[in-house]
């Protein structure tokens, strides 16, 4: 299980997930509006994901 | 004017700044900020925003007061930095930036104050192409980002995508603080790079509201449409106006459109480079090269353009 912190929702949720695309499909979360970032580490969407991953989807800041 | 600048940074390095310019793209809470800091520290600057000032503005966009509301925000900057500094050289640009204007951001360094994210991977995509060093900064309610794209650093595409959903700080709100911070570092990593030392790699991302500085590290995307291999987003579209139901399209792949590829539109008048064409009431511009003009974007209109050919 990957455990997820969703900035959007301040919540944090367990999941079993296999890439980065995997996880967003399984939280129904549009890829192009989250940046997600393990152990301070910026992934890219075919990135493989593994048990017990720390993971924070930050929502895209884009003012100005 | 510089002595207590000089003192920490030296007079050689200095009067290099001095010879620089950059180009600070939206004269909004980022940009006035910047632009401020900028001027006092003796860099030239060319200011180019196509917006006007109105009273909502006036919390966070520091250059500007009740005087100066429904002036055009590059014009009131120009005037209010050469008050600063008379010294500089300053321009000012009343335009907004589209793929016809790009030439406009030549200079030593551009630094990203806009308020959208087509528009900063616009002019991601000339900088990484022209290999014009791009400073990236962005803010919204308690929490903001910079960022630095040049040398061998993944670029801003690899990063962020185009999307449409995005939290505007009309309606979702920013505190001045936050702008003030954000502008401060990004002016610090602006002084940095063209002094040529050593930068900030990772992306910044603060929060001021828990006290919290990220440092993210980040990677090339091998798919990223402007540094990569990826042609998965076949175009991009960003606002033409202050109007937000406006927008151009520019394909990211050389494309040619014909009268085949606008078999599901009723052709209305043609031209040798472009089609003006009617597609379930609405009008659209369509060039021959791909760009699309038009009114209230759906991507199935895209789909149906560029799909057919």
């Amino acid at each position: 299980m990957v455990k997820v912190f969703i900035e959007r929702k301040n919540k944090t949720e367990e999941i079993t997930a296999s890439t980065v695309m995997d996880l967003l499909k399984k939280l129904n979360i549009n890829p192009e509006t989250v940046l997600t970032v393990r152990n301070n580490e910026l992934l890219n969407l075919n990135d493989k994901l593994e048990k017990k991953d720390n993971i924070k989807l930050l929502n895209v800041i884009s003012g100005g | 004017m510089y002595e207590r600048q000089i003192s920490l940074i030296g007079k050689e390095s200095q009067l290099n700044l001095n010879k620089k310019t950059i180009t600070i793209l939206g004269l909004g809470a980022l940009g006035s900020n910047s632009a401020n800091l900028l001027a006092r520290a003796g860099i030239n600057l060319k200011l180019i925003d196509f917006d006007t000032i109105d009273e909502t503005n006036l919390l966070s966009q520091s250059l500007y007061n009740y005087n100066d509301l429904k002036k055009n925000k590059a014009e009131t900057a120009f005037k209010k930095l050469k008050e600063i500094n008379p010294l500089i050289s300053i321009n000012f640009i009343n335009t907004i930036i589209d793929d016809s204007n790009l030439d406009l951001l030549k200079s030593d360094l551009v630094l990203d104050c806009t308020d959208n994210i087509s528009t900063r991977l616009l002019i991601n995509e000339y900088c990484y192409k022209n290999k014009i060093p791009l400073v990236h900064s962005a803010v919204i309610g308690y929490k903001g980002v910079i960022y630095n794209s040049l040398d061998n650093q993944p670029c801003l595409s690899c990063i962020y995508k185009s999307f449409s959903n995005e939290e505007k700080c009309e309606t979702f709100g920013v505190l001045n603080t936050i702008v003030s911070l954000i502008s401060s570092i990004a002016v610090n990593e602006v002084i940095k790079i063209l002094l040529k030392e050593n930068y900030e790699k990772a992306l910044l991302r603060i929060d001021i509201k828990n006290n919290e500085i990220e440092k993210i590290k980040t990677k090339k995307d091998k798919n990223c449409i402007c540094c990569g291999l990826g042609e998965s987003i076949s175009f991009k579209t960003y606002k033409l106006c202050k109007n937000e139901t406006s927008f151009i399209i520019t394909p990211l792949k050389k494309i040619q459109i014909n009268e085949s590829n606008l078999k599901n539109f009723k052709i209305k008048e043609k031209t040798n480079n472009s089609f003006l064409v009617s597609y379930k009431n609405q009008d659209l511009i369509i060039y021959k090269n791909g760009k699309i003009i038009g009114n209230n974007f759906k991507k199935d209109i895209i789909n149906l353009i560029y799909e057919n050919g």
